[in-house]
């Protein structure tokens, strides 16, 4: 579903090496943390699989296409088929959060009937079934989250991208995300990739866990070996 | 637009209400670019129209040989409405040219009809002034025309002078719809700015650029139509004021488009200078937020 190959990631303009031969490999269905300190490369990661930055050297595969052959027109329909619940939320500020989540119904050209079907379902599944007509101003940074998250999955992605999904979240409602997330993968059989530095919540998920410092992927666990990210604890809270 | 018409218009009146002072902000300022636009716009046709009613009333004067009979002056009048550009033939007796001459300078001449020396004329109208030369080769070439009279020299110098004022009004009007665009495309290309981290968002949903680019082109539309309905009307007006004016205090002077004219030119002329000017103004302060990227 996702294939990186010995990507590197240079950003000229900050002369920094991101990302220094990566090759990874995500199934369909499976969900993977992608964990490490701040800057380690985990969020360039994630903006390749929605084409939002490209490798420098090496190919990154999405849906069985490298990354270079697709058009704009093509980037613009895949990322209808990739969810993305962003570090900062990216809500637009002026809609409230029926028509927040709405909007990437109206871009896939969704009837009205379909909207008013699948908005109402979608944000109570998030559980703000009552901050319907609330603008993001006005919600707690949990509930923005949520609302993110929302929007992320309303049209039923392949794919869905979470960049610090509990980042400023206290414990409770991190693992509340967690499990949302947790919950979407088996029933709806998503693909998802979370970077996040919140070690204590990661591992409690019991999922696959790759270790990223200084661009580098210095491990890669998978799902049932959760204990072993006991000797991650320096990375906790970077 | 296809299944989306519904949700871009939608978006159009969230965004011309959600801030009702800037939306009145940016259509007064589109509105003052139209007002400035149309009034240049009125004043070049009056200029334009006062040319073409002095160059119009230029007449030739054909004065005939002193012998020609009645059955000739009607075959020359008929010669000369059958050439191209010619638009009235009349002709004026010498009794009758002596008695016009007679009212004119308020004199009684006792004259008989075998001593007037006046000679047979046929005057002749020209439709486009600027033929007025091709026409008047040809009459004087036709048999028993004796001589031509007509204001060659003046007639030239006041086309050399229309074309003069026309090509620097037609320029200054040009210049002012310049500037109507681009005080526009700045007026939206604010409200662009304001927009853009949502701009950047709705492309990392998904959103093609025409799905992000038709409720800015809307709105821009919107925004001309409102400052051009406005601009139209406040310029109609003040013409209508200007034009009653000008004919009751000098009606024979100066030949003014009457208002109603003027008022259909405006309107129209600004309706649809609103119209392109707002999209146009969208699309090209749009163009560069839509390819950027976010290092």
């Amino acid at each position: 579903m996702i294939d990186f190959k010995r990507v590197h990631l240079i950003y000229h303009k900050d002369k920094v090496h991101a990302l220094k031969d990566v090759s990874l490999s995500f199934s369909k269905g499976e969900i993977s943390f992608l964990v490490g300190p701040t800057g380690c490369g985990k969020s360039s990661l994630l903006k390749m699989v929605y084409m939002d930055i490209m490798p420098s050297r090496g190919s990154v595969r999405v849906l069985g296409k490298d990354t270079y052959d697709y058009s704009e027109r093509q980037i613009a329909h895949l990322r209808r088929k990739v969810g993305v619940v962003f570090q900062d939320f990216r809500l637009l500020p002026t809609k409230t959060v029926y028509e927040n989540v709405a909007y990437p119904l109206h871009v896939i050209g969704a009837s009205d009937y379909e909207i008013e079907r699948r908005v109402p379902q979608v944000v109570k599944l998030v559980g703000l079934e009552d901050k319907l007509d609330s603008l993001p101003g006005s919600l707690a940074k949990g509930q923005e989250q949520r609302v993110s998250i929302a929007r992320a999955i309303v049209n039923d992605p392949l794919i869905l991208l979470a960049d610090e999904p509990t980042g400023n979240l206290d414990p409770d409602t991190s693992m509340e995300i967690i499990k949302l997330l947790l919950e979407i993968q088996t029933t709806r059989g998503t693909t998802i990739l979370v970077a996040s530095h919140d070690m204590e919540t990661v591992k409690r998920s019991r999922k696959r866990i790759v270790r990223i410092e200084n661009g580098i992927v210095v491990s890669d666990q998978q799902p049932g070996f959760a204990h072993c990210a006991d000797s991650l604890e320096d990375v906790r809270g970077e | 637009m296809g299944r989306n018409t519904i949700f871009f218009f939608q978006e159009l009146w969230k965004n011309l209400t959600r801030n009702p002072l800037m939306t009145a902000a940016a259509a007064s300022t589109t509105m003052v670019s139209l007002l400035t636009f149309g009034l240049s716009l009125a004043i070049i046709t009056n200029i334009n129209n006062i040319f073409v009613e002095i160059t119009s009333q230029v007449e030739i004067r054909a004065f005939l040989k002193e012998k020609t009979d009645n059955y000739r002056i009607k075959q020359l009048q008929d010669e000369i409405m059958k050439l191209s550009h010619v638009r009235r033939v009349e002709y004026v007796s010498p009794s009758r040219a002596l008695d016009k001459l007679q009212e004119d300078l308020n004199l009684s001449l006792d004259m008989p009809p075998e001593e007037n020396p006046l000679p047979h004329t046929i005057v002749v109208r020209v439709g486009d002034p600027r033929h007025i030369d091709d026409v008047a080769d040809r009459i004087s070439g036709m048999d028993d025309v004796a001589e031509l009279q007509y204001g060659a020299k003046i007639l030239q110098g006041l086309l050399a002078l229309s074309l003069a004022v026309k090509s620097v009004g037609y320029l200054l009007t040009l210049l002012m719809a310049i500037g109507a665009m681009f005080t526009i495309m700045n007026t939206i290309r604010l409200t662009v700015i304001s927009r853009q981290a949502e701009i950047r968002t709705m492309k990392l949903v998904g959103a093609t650029s025409w799905f992000i680019r038709w409720p800015f082109l809307l709105e821009g539309m919107a925004l001309g139509v409102i400052g051009a309905v406005i601009a139209a009307g406040l310029a109609s007006a003040g013409y209508y004021m200007m034009s009653t004016k000008a004919q009751s205090s000098l009606p024979f002077i100066i030949p003014i488009v009457d208002a109603s004219s003027m008022s259909k030119l405006i309107v129209f002329t600004l309706l649809f200078a609103g119209v392109v000017m707002g999209l146009a103004g969208s699309f090209i302060s749009l163009g560069r937020y839509l390819l950027e990227k976010e290092d």
